[in-house]
C-alpha cells in the first residue's frame, strides 16, 4: 500500500482510538473515512504526457523553438506529391491528361462536384494554408524573443513572418481577398464569422512583414541550416506579392503599385546574389544554380511509408516524382501525358508557334500549320524547336538513361499488352520531363531527392 | 434436533468445522442475526426460504458468554427452533425440520418390525441427517453421523420417504423380509443457492437487484478453442460476441454488452478478481475460471467512470479445504477454416480476364488458351491450374492443450495452483506459424488469526506468436494469385509468378515475426474482521501489480525463387528478394492497483443492512523502444548486432494514466422480500482537466420477492421476484490529454549542404479543456421467475439506455480559415433499448437421465440520437436515427441490360451494360455522393440468441449449443481480381444470356461498379450456426475406484460444425471484413479427456 507521510501518524492512533470507541461504528466510520481521505493521492492525477512536448517545455527552449520552426517549412507544400495537389492539376486543363485518375477524378471537376471535402484532390490550398498560419500565429503569439541568443531569436522570428507571408501571398494570388489573420482564433471565438481583407491591405501587409523579415534574414546559410529562408528569398517573395497585387486581376495596376515592384525587384538585384542560370536543364535539379532563391530539399526514404497528412498522400519526407512521371519504359508510370496543344505551344528555333489550331471533324482533325513556321516539320514535329520542349517533355526518341524512347505502337513505352508495365503506358505519345532527374533508376527502395524549386 | 451435515458432495467439498468459526457475540440475538453473523464470520452464506421457517427467525437465542463458536449456536437453534441445517459447499441450507412424533414413541399396540438403513449421496458417502418419514403415519427419524437409521414400523408392506435438502425426495418400500434398505440419493442440482458474484462482492441470487448474468466453469469448458470469448458466444443474455477472425492468438473477437451503445469505445470493463484493467478474459486458462458474472445495468454503477459498456467480471478458482486433489485434462483438436473460399479456376479466371478486355475494347488474348483448358492441350508448365487457396492452406492445422491443477488444503491454508499449455498451428501450409501459450496461477487463502485472512494470488501467462507480421497481406495475396501458373516449376523450384509467388510468405520462406508476451497478475489482498469490537464490521484491502513484457522481432529473409528464361534456364532472382533485415521493438507496462474497504452488515430483527465504503486507486505507466538494421549477414544470428549500421532506425515512446476513486453501497432488505440497494462512486481520472476531473456516478435498484409475501399463495410458481434499476455510468475510455496542448516530434523539413531529414514539433489537436467522460443513464426493470418446483427458470429483462457527452468533433461548423482542427468534444448522443430473456428447463428424472434445455435471446437497438453533422448532407444522409455502425451506400438497382438503359438514366461515366446501375436518390439528373442512403444495420447485430441441449444418464453426456444472430448487415466487396468463383458463375454476360445474373459482369478495379459502394455488395449476416457438439462418458466409479482415480471423463467434440441456416453463403457470415482478406474462423474438432485423482 501507499500512504503517504501525512497519513502515517493516523496509524499510531487506530488502537487507542478504537478501544476508546470500539463499540460505536459511527467513530470507526469517520476514521476510515478520514484515513481514506489521507490516503488519497489525487495528485496521482496530476501527468503529463510522455508521448509528447508539453506546452511549457516547448515555450521555454530555443532549441526546441527551432526545431518548431523547421516544422513550420514542412508545411510549404510542394508540387511533387503523389495523388493530388500540383501533379494533378494540370489534368484538369487542356494541357495534359492524367492516365491513372482519367474520368472519375476529372468529372468531379468538370461536374461541378468539388465540395470543401474533396478539395484537396484539385490542389485546394485552404485548408493546408490556414492550418499552417495558424501555427506561425501561435508561434508569434507565444515566443518570448529574449529567451535566447537575441540575433537568432530575431531570425527565427523574422523567418516565421517570411512564411506567413508566403502562405498569403499564395492564397490571395489563388483567391483574392481572403480573410488576413494575425493572431490565432480560439475554439470558443471560432463562430464568428471574418471578414474578408481586401487585397490591397493584404499586399502591403505582406510588404511590410517581409521587408521588416528581410532585416533579420541572413543572406545566406551554410552547413545544416542551408535551405531556410533567406534575405533574398523574402525579398523576392515582396517583389512577387507586389506584382501579383498590381495585376489587373485585382484592381487597377495603378503606376505607384507598378513603381513598388520596380523597387522591390531592384532591392532583390542590389544583393548581387542571383542571375539567370545558364542551364535550363539542370537548373532543376541543382539548388546552387545562381537563379534559385527558395526550394525544397527532400532525402531519399527506404520504404514505400505514406503519411495521411493535411488531407492527401505525401511519401514522409519525400516523394517519387520520377517514378511517377517517367513512361513504363523506364519502370515508370506516365501520370500525366501532355496534350499536342501544349507541344504546339512552343515556338519553332525560328520563334514561330508551329500550330494555329486545328481543323476537320472531331474524329479527323487536321493541324493548321503556319505558314511562317518554316522549320516545322509535321512528320518531325519535335525537330527544330525552342529546346525547352525536348526538356520539358518527353517524346519519341528522347533519350533517357541512354534509351531512345518508343511511345510508337508496340513501343517499350506504349500501352501494348505484350510490353512491361503496359497498364502504365501512356495514352498520348508524351510524358513530362521537365525538372526530372533522368538518370533515375527503379528499384533502389529509396524516394527520390529532386528538389522542389 | 440438531444434525449438521458434513457430507462431501460430488464437485468435491470440505469439511470445515463450524467449531472454528468463532462467533464474537454473546447475549441476546435473533436466529436471522446469528446466521448474517456466522455469514461474516466465514465464507459460509444460509439459504432458506423465509416464509418456510416462519416465526423462527426472529427468535432470540442466547449465546453463552466465552467462546461461543458456530457450531455451538447452531446446535442450539436446532434445538429450540426445530430448524434442519445442511452444508452443501459454502452454502448451509435451513429446512424447518419436520415435526417428527419421535423415535421414542413407539405404538406398542401394533405389531412392528425395526427397519435399519443407510442413506449415502452419489459418491456412496453417508448422508448424516436426511429424514425418513413413513408414508402412512408421518412417523419418522433421522440419519445419524454415519448415514444409519431405525425405525420401528407397523408390520406389513411399508413405503418410507427419505429427503433430504439439496437432494431428489425417494420412496422406498420395506416389508418385514426385507428390512435393511440401503438408499441412494441424487443431488438435486435444480435447488442449490446459487452465489453471484458482484462488484467488491458476492450476493445470493434470490437477493440481486439487478440486471446480472452468470455463467459458471462447466459451461466456459464445455467449448474446446483457445478463446475463452469464443466459448460464451451466444450462451449469456445480453452478451453480444462475434469473432471477427480465428488467427491462433488473434482471433480479432467483438465483446459487446447488449450491442453497441456508443460511437466511441463500446468494449466493457474487464474485472479480474477484483482487479479492472487487466485486459479481456480472452486468453486466460479456461480451466482456471470459476465463474463469469456479466454486470448489464445500473449494477455496473459501482465501477464509476468505466461501467457505461457494461462490465464483465472474472473469477478464478481457489482452493477448499480437504484433501488435495489432482485434475489433469487434455484436449486435441484438429482445426480448419470454418469457410473455405472456392477461388476461381484456371479457365474460369482467364474467361474473366478476356470478358474484362472485351469490355474495355481490347483484344480477347486469352480465347485460344481457354480453348486449350477445354480441350485438355494446356501445357501444364505454363498453363496450369491452380487452386492457391488450397497450395496455401492446410486442410486441418492440430491443436491440443494440458491443463493441470492442484487444489485442496486445510481450513488455516488452502491453496489452488494450475497450468496451461496450449498449442495452436496455423492454418497456413508448411509454416512454423503459430501460437503457443502457457499459463500459471497460484492462488493461496491462509487464515492467520480467526479475524485476518491473507491471500496471494500469482499468475503468469507467456504467449508466443509466430506469425507472419501481415495475415490480411498473406490472405489478399492469395486471393491475387493467378490461377493459371503453378507455384512450383515442373522441377519443384519456386516459380517466380507474375504477381510475386505468395507462398514464401505463406510458408515462412520471406520471413516473419515472432512475438514473446509475457503477462504477470499478481495480487495480496488481506480481509480484517473487526467483528470482536464492532459487530458487523470488517476491513478488506488489496494491491495488485500487474505488469506485461512484451518483445516481437521481425525478420524479412531472401529466399530462392526462380524463372525459367527463354534459354531454357532456371535462373535463380534470390537477389531481388532484399536482404536478411530485422525490426524489433519491446513494450512494458506496469500497471499497480491499492483499494481498501470497510464493509458493515448487520441485521436488526427483519432488517438487514449491509454496505461498505471503498477507496482505490490505479497508476499505469508504460514505454516501448523499437530498433531496425537491414543487411545482416546471417540469418541465424537475427540480431541487431549482425546488421548494417547505414540505414539503422531506432524509437521508443512512453505512456502513463492514472485513476483515483471513492465509492461505497447501501443495502437493506427488509424480511428478504424487500429489497434495495445503492451505489455511489466518485471517480477521477487523469484524462481530464484538473477541475474536470471528478465526477460522480449513482446508482439504485430495487427488488420485490413477491413469492415471499405470506398472502402468495402458488401452487406452481416456486419464486417470483421482480427488478428495476437505474444508474448513471461513464465511459472515460477516451484518449489521454485531450485537455492539454501538447506537440508532437515529427520528421519534418529537410536541410543542409548535404541534406539531413530533420526533426520538427507541431501542436497536436487543439486542446479541449472542457473534455469530460461519456455518460451513460441506464433504466433497467426486470422479472425472475422459477416455476414447477426449479423445474423452469425465466428471466426477462428489459432495458433503455440514453448516452450522452459521446466525444465527437464537431463538423464543418467553424470556418476553415480559423485554421482549428476542432478538438472532439462532448455533444454527441446515442440511445440503446431492448430486452433480454433467458429460460431455462432441467430436470433429473427418477432412473437417473438427466437434460437441460436452455434458451437466451437478446434484442438490442442502438441509435445514434445526435451528432454534428454538415448542414449540407442531404437528410437521407443524416445519421441521426441510424444505428451506430450504420452503412452508407448507394442503392444499387440490378445491372444494366443495354446501353440505351445507360444512356436513359443517370449515371456514372464509365457505366457499361452488366454494370451495376445505380439509383438517382435524388433526381437530379447524375449519380453523385448525394445518392447514397444509409442502411438499416449495420455489422453489429440486433438480435443474438442462443440455445443449448445437453443431456446425461449413466455416466454418458451430449452437449449440443446453437448460437444465432439477425439484423446485421455487412459489406462484402471482392476487391482483386481472383475471387469466390460465385462471383464468376453468377455473373452478368449479355441481356439474351443473363437477364437475371446476381452479380455484375467481369468488372476493372476502376470501374464505379466495384469502387462506389452499393447495396449489391451488401449482405444481411442471419445464420444459426451449430457452435458446438460434445459428447462426453465418465467411467462408473466402481472402475475409477479401482485405478485411484475419483474421475475418468472422456470426450469428443466439435465447434462450428457447421450452419442450421446462414444467409451469407460465400464468406462466414461473422466476418466483417469488406474484403475478405482475413484470417478465417475457425471449426475446430477436439478429443480429450479429463482425469480427478
Amino acid at each position: 500500500m501507499v500512504l503517504p507521510t501525512a497519513a502515517r501518524p493516523f496509524y499510531g492512533l487506530i488502537p487507542n482510538f478504537l478501544k476508546r470507541q470500539m463499540m460505536n461504528p459511527k467513530y470507526i466510520f469517520l476514521l476510515v473515512g478520514v484515513l481514506m481521505l489521507s490516503t488519497s493521492c489525487n495528485d496521482i492525477l496530476e501527468l503529463e504526457p510522455l508521448d509528447a512536448v508539453s506546452e511549457t517545455a516547448l515555450w521555454n527552449d530555443p532549441e526546441l523553438l527551432e526545431i518548431y520552426v523547421n516544422a513550420r517549412y514542412e508545411e510549404l507544400p510542394h508540387g511533387y506529391v503523389q495523388w493530388a495537389g500540383g501533379l494533378r492539376v494540370t489534368s484538369l486543363t487542356d494541357e495534359s491528361y492524367d492516365i491513372h485518375q482519367g474520368p472519375r477524378l476529372t468529372s468531379k471537376y468538370t461536374q461541378g462536384e468539388i465540395t470543401p471535402a474533396n478539395m484537396h484532390l484539385f490542389g485546394g490550398f485552404w485548408i493546408e494554408a490556414y492550418s499552417a498560419i495558424r501555427n506561425l500565429n501561435t508561434f508569434l503569439e507565444k515566443v518570448d524573443p529574449e529567451l535566447g541568443e537575441p540575433v537568432r531569436m530575431a531570425q527565427l522570428i523574422a523567418e516565421v513572418r517570411f512564411l506567413r507571408a508566403w502562405f498569403y501571398t499564395e492564397l490571395f494570388s489563388r483567391y483574392g481577398a481572403v480573410p488576413l489573420l494575425t493572431s490565432t482564433i480560439t475554439v470558443d471565438g471560432a463562430g464568428q464569422i471574418q471578414e474578408r481583407t481586401p487585397v490591397d491591405e493584404i499586399v502591403s501587409f505582406i510588404d511590410s512583414e517581409l521587408q521588416e523579415a528581410a532585416e533579420d534574414l541572413p543572406v545566406s546559410y551554410a552547413g545544416n541550416d542551408f535551405g531556410k529562408a533567406t534575405k533574398g528569398a523574402a525579398l523576392a517573395l515582396r517583389a512577387r506579392a507586389l506584382l501579383y497585387g498590381a495585376s489587373p486581376l485585382f484592381g487597377q495596376g495603378t503606376p505607384e503599385q507598378w513603381q513598388a515592384v520596380a523597387e522591390a525587384c531592384e532591392a532583390l538585384f542590389d544583393l548581387e546574389v542571383y542571375s539567370l542560370s545558364a542551364d535550363f536543364q539542370s537548373l532543376f535539379l541543382n539548388v546552387n544554380d545562381p537563379e534559385v532563391i527558395f526550394f525544397k530539399q527532400f532525402v531519399g526514404i527506404r520504404g514505400s511509408e505514406v503519411n495521411f497528412k493535411l488531407g492527401y498522400y505525401t511519401p514522409s519526407g519525400g516523394h517519387n516524382v520520377e517514378e511517377w512521371r517517367l513512361p513504363n519504359g523506364n519502370a515508370g508510370w506516365s501520370q500525366e501525358n501532355p496534350l499536342m496543344n501544349l507541344v504546339n505551344e512552343f515556338e519553332t528555333i525560328t520563334g514561330e508557334i508551329p500550330v494555329l489550331g486545328y481543323t476537320g471533324a472531331d474524329d479527323n482533325l487536321a493541324p493548321i500549320i503556319n505558314p511562317n513556321a518554316d522549320s516545322y516539320d509535321p512528320s518531325d514535329p519535335y525537330a527544330d524547336r525552342d529546346p525547352r520542349l525536348s526538356f520539358s517533355i518527353v517524346h519519341d526518341g528522347t533519350m533517357i538513361n541512354n534509351r531512345e524512347v518508343e511511345f510508337w505502337e508496340c513501343g517499350m513505352d506504349s500501352r501494348c499488352e505484350d510490353v512491361q508495365f503496359w497498364w502504365n503506358g501512356a495514352l498520348i505519345d508524351h510524358t513530362i520531363r521537365k525538372g526530372l532527374d533522368l538518370s533515375w533508376e527503379p528499384g533502389n527502395g529509396l524516394s527520390s531527392t529532386t528538389p522542389y524549386i | 434436533m440438531f444434525n449438521l451435515a458434513m457430507a462431501s458432495v460430488s464437485i468435491g467439498q470440505n469439511t470445515l468445522p463450524l467449531s472454528a468459526i468463532k462467533l464474537g457475540h454473546s447475549g441476546e440475538i435473533s436466529v436471522r442475526a446469528l446466521f448474517r453473523l456466522i455469514e461474516n464470520e466465514s465464507d459460509l452464506t444460509f439459504s432458506y426460504h423465509a416464509g418456510d421457517l416462519g416465526h423462527s427467525l426472529d427468535q432470540k437465542i442466547v449465546l453463552a458468554t466465552g467462546s461461543q463458536n458456530a457450531e455451538a449456536a447452531l446446535q442450539l437453534v436446532s434445538q429450540t427452533e426445530g430448524l434442519q441445517f445442511k452444508r452443501l459447499n459454502n452454502t448451509i441450507n435451513v429446512l424447518k425440520a419436520p415435526l417428527l412424533s419421535g423415535d421414542a414413541s413407539p405404538l406398542p399396540e401394533e405389531q412392528t418390525y425395526l427397519v435399519k438403513g443407510t442413506v449415502v449421496d452419489e459418491n456412496g458417502e453417508s448422508l448424516p441427517g436426511a429424514t425418513i418419514l413413513l408414508k402412512k403415519s408421518g412417523k419418522g427419524t433421522i440419519t445419524d453421523i454415519d448415514g444409519h437409521f431405525e425405525l420401528e414400523v407397523p408390520d406389513g408392506r411399508q413405503s418410507l420417504i427419505i429427503s433430504f435438502i439439496g437432494y431428489i425426495t425417494r420412496e422406498v418400500a420395506v416389508t418385514p423380509t426385507n428390512t435393511s434398505v440401503k438408499v441412494t440419493m441424487r443431488q438435486n442440482v435444480e435447488t442449490f443457492e446459487e452465489i453471484v458474484v458482484v462488484g467488491y462482492g458476492k450476493q445470493k441470487k434470490e437477493s440481486i437487484t439487478g440486471a446480472i448474468s452468470k455463467i459458471e466453469t462447466e459451461e466456459i469448458t464445455q467449448t474446446k478453442t483457445a478463446n475463452v470469448a469464443n466459448n460464451l458466444a451466444g450462451r449469456v443474455p445480453g452478451l453480444v460476441i462475434n469473432a471477427r477472425g480465428g488467427e491462433p492468438g488473434q482471433e480479432n473477437m467483438d465483446i459487446f454488452i447488449r450491442g453497441k451503445a456508443t460511437t466511441g469505445d463500446a468494449s466493457p470493463l474487464f474485472v479480474i478478481d477484483g482487479v479492472a484493467n487487466r485486459g479481456t478474459f480472452e486468453r486466460l486458462n479456461p480451466e482456471d475460471i470459476e465463474s463469469i458474472s456479466i454486470l448489464k445495468d445500473a449494477s455496473a454503477a459501482i465501477y464509476g467512470a468505466q461501467a457505461a459498456n457494461g462490465v464483465i467480471l472474472v473469477t478464478t478458482k481457489r482452493g477448499k479445504a480437504g484433501a488435495p486433489k489432482l485434475n489433469y485434462s487434455n484436449t486435441f483438436s484438429y482445426t480448419q477454416p470454418a469457410k473455405r473460399q472456392q477461388l476461381m479456376n484456371a479457365p474460369q479466371y482467364l474467361t474473366w480476364l478476356d470478358e474484362q478486355n472485351a469490355r474495355n475494347g481490347r483484344p480477347q488474348i486469352y480465347q485460344n488458351i481457354i480453348g486449350d483448358y477445354r480441350e485438355g492441350d494446356n501445357d501444364p508448365n505454363i498453363w496450369s491450374s491452380t487452386d492457391w487457396w488450397g497450395e496455401a492452406m492446410d486442410t486441418w492445422s492440430p491443436q491440443y492443450q494440458h491443463n493441470l491443477s492442484l487444489s485442496g488444503g486445510s481450513d488455516q491454508f488452502k491453496y489452488y495452483v494450475s497450468g496451461q499449455h496450449l498449442h495452436q498451428d496455423a492454418n497456413f501450409k508448411g509454416s512454423e506459424f503459430g501460437f503457443n501459450q502457457n499459463n500459471i496461477r497460484s492462488n493461496i487463502d491462509a487464515s492467520i488469526t480467526p479475524f485476518l485472512d491473507v491471500g496471494l494470488d500469482l499468475a503468469g501467462r507467456f504467449e508466443n506468436t509466430q506469425g507472419s507480421g501481415g495475415v490480411e497481406g498473406l490472405i489478399r495475396g492469395i486471393y491475387n494469385m493467378a490461377p493459371f501458373e503453378a507455384p512450383y516449376y515442373d522441377n519443384g523450384l519456386l516459380r517466380n509468378t507474375s504477381k510475386g509467388n505468395i507462398l514464401p510468405g505463406i510458408n515462412g520462406l520471406s520471413g516473419g515475426s515472432e512475438t514473446d508476451r509475457a503477462v504477470y497478475n499478481t495480487k495480496l489482498s488481506t480481509n480484517i474482521s473487526l467483528d470482536q469490537w464492532v459487530p458487523g464490521l470488517s476491513v478488506n484491502a488489496f494491491g495488485a501489480i500487474d505488469i506485461i513484457d512484451q518483445s516481437r522481432k521481425v525478420l524479412q529473409k531472401p529466399y530462392d525463387i526462380y524463372f525459367l528464361n527463354g534459354e531454357g534456364e532456371y535462373e535463380n532472382l534470390r537477389d531481388n528478394t532484399g536482404t536478411i533485415n530485422l525490426f524489433q521493438q519491446t513494450d512494458n507496462e506496469t500497471s499497480q492497483t491499492y483499494h481498501a474497504r470497510v464493509n458493515y452488515s448487520r441485521d436488526f430483527n427483519q432488517h438487514s443492512i449491509s454496505g461498505f465504503v471503498a477507496y482505490e486507486q490505479n497508476q499505469v505507466k508504460g514505454e516501448y523502444v523499437s530498433a531496425s538494421r537491414i543487411g545482416l549477414i546471417s540469418e541465424d544470428l537475427p540480431y541487431l548486432f549482425t546488421g548494417s549500421e547505414a540505414n539503422q532506425d531506432n524509437d521508443g515512446r512512453g505512456w502513463q494514466s492514472a485513476r483515483v476513486n471513492y465509492f461505497g453501497r447501501f443495502n437493506y432488505s427488509f424480511d428478504d422480500r424487500y429489497l434495495l440497494e445503492a451505489t455511489l462512486r466518485i471517480d477521477g481520472s487523469q484524462n481530464f482537466a484538473k477541475d474536470a476531473r471528478f465526477g460522480t456516478f449513482p446508482g439504485i435498484s430495487a427488488g420485490w420477492r413477491i413469492s415471499e409475501e405470506s398472502f402468495w399463495k402458488s401452487d406452481f410458481i416456486e419464486s417470483l421476484k421482480l427488478r428495476a434499476s437505474w444508474g448513471r455510468l461513464g465511459n472515460d475510455r477516451v484518449n489521454s490529454f485531450q485537455y492539454l496542448q501538447v506537440y508532437d516530434i515529427e520528421e519534418a523539413a529537410v536541410f543542409g549542404e548535404n541534406p539531413v531529414l530533420g526533426t520538427g514539433l507541431t501542436p497536436a489537436t487543439t486542446p479541449n479543456p472542457a473534455i469530460t467522460w461519456e455518460t451513460a443513464e441506464k433504466t433497467n426493470i426486470g422479472i425472475d421467475l422459477s416455476l414447477f418446483n426449479g423445474l423452469l427458470d425465466f428471466n426477462l429483462d428489459g432495458f433503455y439506455e440514453q448516452r450522452s457527452d459521446i466525444l465527437a468533433q464537431r463538423n464543418a461548423s467553424v470556418p476553415i480559415y480559423t485554421g482549428i482542427v476542432l478538438p472532439d468534444e462532448n455533444i454527441g448522443k446515442t440511445r440503446n433499448m431492448g430486452f433480454e430473456a433467458a429460460i431455462l428447463h432441467r430436470r433429473t428424472l427418477n432412473n437417473g437421465f438427466r437434460y437441460r434445455v436452455s434458451g437466451q435471446f437478446t434484442y438490442a437497438r442502438n441509435k445514434i440520437v445526435f451528432v454534428d453533422e454538415s448542414p449540407f448532407v442531404p437528410k437521407w444522409q443524416k445519421v441521426e436515427g441510424s444505428p451506430i455502425d450504420y452503412l452508407l451506400v448507394y442503392q444499387a438497382d440490378g445491372l444494366y441490360q443495354s446501353w440505351e438503359e445507360i444512356e436513359s438514366s443517370p449515371h456514372f461515366p464509365d457505366a457499361k451494360p452488366g454494370d451495376v446501375r445505380f439509383v438517382d436518390i435524388n433526381n437530379d439528373g447524375s449519380i453523385t455522393a448525394e445518392d447514397r442512403i444509409l442502411l438499416p444495420y449495420g455489422p453489429t447485430p440486433r438480435v443474438v440468441y442462443g440455445f443449448s441441449l445437453g443431456a446425461s444418464w449413466k455416466g454418458l453426456e451430449l452437449n449440443a449449443f446453437f448460437q444465432g444472430q439477425s439484423g446485421a448487415s455487412t459489406i462484402y466487396r471482392p476487391w482483386d481480381v481472383n475471387q469466390d468463383a460465385w462471383y464468376f458463375e453468377n455473373r452478368w454476360i449479355s441481356a439474351e444470356a443473363t437477364p437475371n445474373a446476381q452479380s455484375p459482369a467481369a468488372w476493372d478495379m476502376s470501374s464505379s461498379t466495384i469502387q462506389e459502394v452499393s447495396t449489391i455488395w451488401v449482405r444481411d449476416n442471419h445464420f444459426l450456426r451449430i457452435k458446438n457438439v460434445e459428447l462426453a462418458y465418465t467411467l462408473p466409479e466402481r472402475f475409477t475406484d479401482q485405478i485411484r482415480i475419483s474421475n475418468f471423463r472422456v470426450f469428443v467434440s466439435g465447434f462450428n460444425l457447421g450452419f442450421l441456416y446462414n444467409s451469407v453463403s460465400l464468406y462466414d457470415p461473422e466476418s466483417r471484413s469488406d474484403t475478405g482478406w482475413y484470417y478465417p474462423q475457425q471449426r475446430v474438432l477436439s478429443t480429450g479427456l479429463s482425469l480427478i485423482f
